[in-house]
């Protein structure tokens, strides 16, 4: 019942904040902001309570789950479930659903309302996409969280907001679009060969599937998640997004909404189509060295902050899909830890640009420089940050992409030795951009005034946690690990019985 | 004709003679509202008729010509939902143009028995009569406003159509008549069938049948009638066209092909595959160029024509399920944004995208009924559309047969969503700064607005049930099923 909760008290409280704002303008955000502590408070409660049993067992069932029919005529169901993956991930979407409101708490807008309402039904779209474990269901939410999304950037966003919205709306539809074909194949050839028609994911993985069919039903699936996490070539909305959605948009895009692509390739693609997914691994690991080099080259050529932070961004989504085409266990925690820690520090990045955008007004690279003196304190939070992003010891991003590329290395040194390239440019990228912001001549007069003291705060807290997962990952890691095995089970178990192994690199060893 | 056969055709008894109360009243007393509630109530009264009276004593073949059966009433039930619906309409909108209308709603209860005829027809006299008391009507319907002058045009232009449809489809009965001699569906169907005497010439005349009932529906290549009289009618005519007329029509291609087990013959395959790529496609494409929000909802209607083929082309079960839950919902959406257009339409015919700047901060239950019924036109999840669309890949995923259309649907949706996605856009912008002049017209408009509860009723009500069919589709699915697949 508590999973249900925590879709229905965003849901709720998006609704309540909307009618709020006709008492008085200020209440939305203070709904908004104490549905989303609601909500974060009830998945840390689920996590305080079940994570003694959860480290301890071996063997990996749900932690909780909700199942309620809906259309039983076609075999539909609400079925919700949590593990560990969803769990952690389920909470980074409630931490960051807390700060995107605070990210933009003094912004004069429009629909103040509406604009709240906004925020939280994404927030609750994600959640929801997180726990579904009914495929229809999942599909269900995976289309809603679109909307609030479309709204937020077509009605808040910076300049050239039409164009990206409808960019974003169009290239991820079609991905969904033809992941629904892909979900309905995979409904009726399970349906024909067992007789029960079922959405549900249980019954699903032991769908009796064709090499050929598989081939093509994984392609579905994978395309959709693949142009959600922005992989090259699927990739030309997502600058766009991010640089022209609000402050609070593009951090909900890249923070939570990036990681439904690369959950849903763990949670669905590879267990659903373990053997095809192998055979597909030497693309997948293609596109996602492709994708690192890529969005680190072009992250050199932006001049808009926002653009930069977007292409870093991308890249470090490169890392999470070869994290899971290797699919080792080393790997695949490596994506958990770097998703989080990738969400805690590209958030900070966004709600810093935002910062300065609302302080300068302006995120163009050619008109800042020399903040430094006027903001000591900024500057210091944006170093550490740009830090992360480029993957630094003692910051989470290099736990997991170090254990990513370590576990790459034995299956593929070429895509391993890529992976580092990209991660060396990152560094230069990153000093570079603190370099052109803070360092240098000031090529504005406007006065930059430091960090006040709610945004200290904010940027504290991040800085903590960042910090905590670089230093201290395991709570983290044995949170994911029996979430891991399980999965990893499954494909192997599914591998086990057929005849070759595509990728000779023994994967029943490890 | 016996008292069982009465009770079958009780709902069209009771909408004739509703027209004719109607039309005897106002010739001695001209209300308004007298007008409005005897047409409702005539509605309501064949809606009952059909729930107590017809469907206890269904199947039942009344004469040769009409077949009362659970698929029959399902339509005629939707038609009627619609029809009162689109009467509701037209009271706010002719009240708000202040002209005489109690003939307008003669002609609409006519229309409705025209349509209720299709529906259960399964014989050419009964479908020819049928089509041509809908048709008669509508010429009048859509020039009702006689000094409108796109009104006029409207409605010649769709004169003309209708008269080289009517031409078609007859020339099409000829043909079959003379060649097997018979006039029933299902006759022809086993004449046609494998083995069956029919000639050439028979094949020949169920193409212009289909090009026939293709000019009606407005598939490509028969469309080109459709922007035009969309956006010249007046706002509810062009909900009775989009919604009714096209339910009517497509409830009697189904009834017809049903009786031919899903085999028509090759030709009338190929024709119908070719229209319903070409709908989707050239639909949503031509879509992308108006800036007219009727000519938008015009070709949207085209290439929502095309989905429904492909759910109907599956020739299964499923696929017919998919249709007729399809069309519910198509007709649905489609009453709600014409709604909207109408609340707009009243006092002057606003419906360019650009008059629908700024609506979320002017009128916001309209906006919100419009972003509902846009997405719901889309496609997307929580809203009615969805259901529809996703029922209709269901079909065609199971048939494993119409892969193409599945394709071309989807590649249709995406462009699609670009021009549903303008209007909503243009909806959510801050209004352009109006002069005091405007400004002052604009608050007496919202005077005229709150006097039109009937529009208000209808914008509400179709909303609502957009939302509700998209959350719990349970109810609808069961009651498709039970009447419709057998």
């Amino acid at each position: 019942m508590i999973l249900l909760w925590l879709i229905l008290v965003p849901f709720i409280g998006g609704a309540l904040a909307w009618v709020s704002q006709r008492i008085n303008r200020a209440f939305p955000r203070w709904f908004a902001l104490v549905t989303m502590i609601v909500d974060f408070v009830l998945i840390t409660s689920v996590w305080v309570t079940y994570a003694p049993t959860i480290y301890f067992s071996n063997k990996a069932t749900w932690i909780a789950q909700f199942y309620h029919t809906w259309l039983p005529q076609m075999g539909i169901s609400f079925h919700l479930a949590l593990d560990g993956i969803s769990l952690l991930l389920v909470a980074l979407t409630a931490f960051l659903g807390i700060m995107a409101v605070l990210s933009s708490w003094n912004n004069k807008r429009d629909h103040e309302g509406f604009y709240h309402f906004n925020l939280l039904w994404t927030v609750a779209a994600v959640i929801g996409v997180f726990m579904a474990i009914d495929l229809f269901l999942f599909y269900f939410f995976w289309e809603i969280m679109l909307i609030p999304m479309y709204f937020i950037i077509a009605t808040w966003g910076r300049e050239n907001k039409s164009r990206a919205a409808i960019k974003f709306f169009i290239f991820t539809q079609a991905g969904s679009l033809l992941m629904l074909l892909s979900i309905l194949g995979l409904y009726f050839i399970n349906g024909n060969a067992t007789g029960t028609y079922t959405f549900d994911y249980q019954a699903l993985i032991h769908a009796p599937l064709s090499a050929r069919a598989a081939g093509w039903l994984m392609t579905g699936f994978f395309i959709a998640f693949a142009i959600k996490l922005g992989i090259v070539p699927f990739h030309g909305w997502l600058p766009d997004a991010y640089g022209s959605a609000p402050v609070a948009g593009s951090l909900l895009l890249a923070g939570v909404m990036a990681k439904t692509g690369a959950y849903g390739l763990v949670r669905f693609c590879l267990p659903l189509f373990a053997h095809a997914s192998i055979h597909f691994s030497s693309i997948a690991l293609v596109l996602s060295a492709v994708t690192i080099l890529y969005g680190a080259l072009l992250a050199f050529s932006q001049t808009d902050i926002k653009y930069f932070i977007a292409y870093s961004s991308m890249g470090h989504m490169g890392f999470v899909l070869m994290g899971v085409t290797i699919w080792g266990t080393m790997s695949l925690q490596g994506v958990v830890v770097l998703m989080l820690a990738h969400g805690i520090s590209v958030c900070a990045l966004f709600m810093l640009a935002g910062s300065l955008d609302m302080r300068l007004n302006t995120l163009d690279l050619k008109r800042l420089g020399g903040l430094w003196a006027d903001a000591p304190r900024f500057g210091g939070t944006f170093m550490v940050f740009a830090l992360a992003s480029m993957g630094l010891p003692g910051l989470g991003t290099f736990i997991g992409e170090f254990l990513i590329v370590v576990d790459t290395f034995r299956v593929s040194p070429a895509a391993a030795i890529a992976a580092a390239i990209g991660a060396v440019v990152s560094v230069i990228y990153a000093l570079l951009l603190v370099e052109r912001v803070f360092q240098g001549t000031k090529n504005n007069t406007v006065a930059c005034p430091d960090l006040n003291k709610r945004e200290t705060a904010v940027f504290a807290v991040l800085l903590i946690l960042i910090v905590w997962m670089g230093i201290y990952p395991k709570p983290f890691l044995d949170m994911s690990a029996p979430a891991i095995k399980t999965v990893r089970c499954i494909v192997e178990s599914k591998n086990a019985d057929q005849p070759f192994f595509p990728l000779e690199h023994g994967h029943d060893t490890r | 004709m016996t008292l069982v056969d009465l009770k079958a055709l009780s709902p069209f008894c009771i909408i004739g003679a509703a027209a004719v109360i109607v039309l005897l009243v106002a010739s001695v007393w001209r209300n308004r509202l007298f007008t409005l509630i005897a047409t409702s109530a005539g509605t309501i009264a064949a809606l009952a008729a059909v729930i107590f009276a017809a469907i206890p004593a269904v199947p039942i073949d009344v004469l040769v010509l009409f077949r009362v059966d659970g698929f029959g009433l399902f339509f005629i039930c939707l038609v009627l939902l619609s029809s009162l619906m689109v009467a509701l309409l037209s009271y706010g909108y002719f009240r708000a143009k202040n002209v005489l209308f109690e003939e307008f709603f003669v002609f609409l209860l006519l229309a409705t028995l025209g349509a209720m005829a299709l529906t259960v027809s399964i014989h050419f006299t009964s479908f020819f009569i049928g089509l041509e008391v809908l048709s008669i009507s509508l010429y009048s319907m859509i020039a009702y406003l006689r000094t409108d002058g796109r009104g006029t045009e409207a409605g010649i232009k769709y004169l003309v159509q209708a008269s080289v449809s009517t031409s078609f489809l007859l020339f099409g009965m000829a043909l079959i008549y003379a060649d097997i001699g018979v006039m029933d569906f299902s006759k022809i169907s086993l004449a046609c069938g494998p083995g069956g005497p029919a000639s050439m010439l028979s094949s020949i005349g169920l193409s212009l049948i289909i090009v026939g009932i293709g000019f009606k529906l407005a598939l490509v290549p028969f469309h080109l009638w459709a922007p035009d009289v969309y956006q010249g009618a007046p706002a509810p005519v062009t909900a009775f066209i989009a919604a009714i007329s096209k339910t009517a029509m497509l409830a009697l291609l189904m009834r017809f092909f049903h009786s031919f087990e899903g085999h028509p013959g090759l030709v009338v395959k190929v024709i119908l595959w070719t229209a319903a790529i070409a709908s989707m496609f050239i639909g949503n494409i031509l879509a992308l160029l108006q800036e007219n929000v009727k000519r938008i909802i015009a070709y949207s209607s085209i290439a929502h024509m095309g989905y429904f083929l492909a759910g109907f082309l599956c020739a299964s079960a499923l696929g017919a399920f998919s249709a007729s839950f399809y069309i519910t919902v198509y007709v649905i959406t489609t009453l709600c944004a014409l709604s909207v257009v109408t609340l707009l339409s009243e006092k002057d015919e606003k419906q360019m995208i650009a008059d629908f700047r700024g609506l979320a901060f002017t009128r916001p239950v309209p906006a919100l009924a419009m972003t509902v019924s846009l997405l719901s036109f889309a496609g997307i999840p929580l809203t009615a559309g969805f259901m529809g669309k996703f029922y209709v890949v269901a079909a065609g995923v199971h048939s494993g047969k119409v892969w193409p259309l599945l394709i071309s649907l989807i590649i249709g949706s995406v462009f699609g969503l670009f021009y549903y996605l303008r209007v909503i856009f243009a909806m959510y912008q801050r209004p352009l700064p109006q002069s005091t002049q405007e400004t002052k017209e604009n608050s007496l408009s919202r005077a005229a607005f709150s006097q039109s509860w009937t529009v208000h009723l209808v914008v509400w009500t179709t909303a609502i049930l957009i939302l509700f069919i998209g959350i719990c589709p349970g109810p609808l699915f069961d009651v498709v099923k039970t009447m419709v697949v057998k």
